[in-house]
């Protein structure tokens, strides 16, 4: 995969800075990360700050082309990785209302309860029933930095939880990957979906078209997953992802269907109604639930992970829903060549 | 190694499906077998699963939150 574009000063420098060898980075860049707190209003949707958080942790995933792989654990670059981290945490918690009164005990019932079938700006309900297949195209594109990675963010935390929460999340993410059968892991059912599509399934083929919204929800994922003090967010990260999610993948199977997909590029989200209803029940009971019981202390992380992720995909959902209202894509226009 | 298959284990979850491990089968009233095409199944319990036998996650539509879809 190559750079993307850059969309500001931060990534500019660092793009620049990553194109060289790997050593401290230049002070301009310094300056620039550490100046992150004044400059950064949201960071959730800030294109330069998601741009270029998202490309530090492309270097852990997949790396670039023409990109010294020994960049990823340079400490320089970790110093302005973790400037990036720390405004988009201090962004996400802004957003966290932890409800009064909850208890280890009521967070599974807790986390069914906020990520049921209420649809953020009703974007679900527009792409089951309304949605053209051009804007299908464009959702796809949106979901595909994720999706093309699908259960790799949360693999990050097997080894930081132990017993019965790792057992539930294990038995999980076997299913994520398709039970070891080549071409079944879900990222190869969307590199599927986008193929049937007539679009890209090369990883970060349309980046510079993926808006800040769109990357934060795999950035928040990522920086969950690659954090143990965080290992309680990853795990509310997968729950939220994972309860509903059979709901929401049927209505959009049928949107698809209804302009005309095939059954094969509609697999993708067709595999997800059986199994996310399996899923959904272990993430909640036996992965969330029991991983509080176990370390009573990290209870909120769990369900500031689950509430942080609901709320970025509102975010999204919002951004994508209003684009359309207003007859526009949703999507980034390229900078003419 | 054993030859014996895992005994089949059903797990009930609170306002949920019924998880169901192990060498099941799945049939219907005539008998014929139902293949869900994966070893751990989700049957439904609260019978507005539009997939049924199998839970689709419609559990979620009950009370207020049925308004919100």
């Amino acid at each position: 995969m190559r750079l993307p574009a850059p969309r500001g000063p931060v990534s500019t420098a660092l793009f620049a800075c990553l194109l060289g060898e790997p050593g401290p980075v230049p002070p301009q860049l310094t300056e620039l990360a550490d100046a992150l707190p004044e400059t950064t209003a949201d960071a959730r949707s800030d294109e330069d700050v998601q741009i270029s958080l998202w490309t530090c942790y492309g270097l852990t995933y997949d790396g670039f082309h023409g990109v010294d792989e020994r960049w990823e654990w340079q400490p320089s670059l970790l110093a302005v990785r973790g400037a990036l981290e720390a405004v988009f945490e201090r962004d996400v918690l802004a957003e966290v209302r932890l409800p009064e009164n909850l208890t280890p005990e009521r967070v599974p019932a807790f986390l069914m309860d906020i990520c049921g079938p209420a649809t953020p700006a009703g974007l679900l309900k527009f792409m089951h029933q309304n949605a053209t297949l051009d804007q299908f195209k464009e959702l796809v594109i949106h979901r595909s930095i994720d999706g093309l990675h699908e259960a790799d963010a949360h693999t990050w935390a097997i080894p930081r939880v132990t017993g019965r929460a790792k057992s539930a999340l294990i038995e999980i993410q076997a299913d994520e990957y398709g039970g070891g059968m080549p071409g079944r892991s879900h990222a190869e059912l969307y590199a599927i979906l986008m193929s049937e599509l007539d679009l890209d399934p090369g990883y970060g083929a349309y980046i510079d078209q993926i808006p800040a919204v769109a990357l934060s929800i795999h950035t928040l994922r990522s920086m969950f997953g690659l954090h143990h003090r965080w290992r309680g967010g990853i795990l509310g990260n997968l729950a939220a992802t994972e309860i509903g999610s059979s709901f929401i993948n049927r209505r959009f199977s049928e949107g698809l269907a209804r302009v005309g997909a095939s059954k094969k590029a509609r697999w993708f989200y067709d595999e997800h109604v059986l199994a996310d209803a399996v899923h959904e029940q272990l993430a909640a009971h036996d992965m969330c639930g029991t991983f509080v019981a176990d370390y009573p202390a990290e209870w909120d992380r769990v369900v500031i992970g689950a509430l942080a992720t609901l709320n970025i995909r509102g975010l999204f959902a919002g951004t994508v829903v209003e684009a359309w209202a207003a007859d526009v894509t949703s999507l980034r226009e390229l900078a003419a060549v | 190694m054993s030859d014996e298959q895992p005994p089949v284990e059903i797990t009930v979850y609170e306002n949920g499906p019924a998880i169901v491990r192990g060498a099941y089968k799945l049939q219907d009233r005539d008998r014929k077998e139902i293949d869900p095409g994966r070893e751990t199944i989700a049957l439904c319990r609260c019978g507005l699963s539009a997939l049924k036998p199998f839970c689709d996650g419609n559990h979620a539509l009950r009370g207020a939150a049925r308004s919100a879809f």
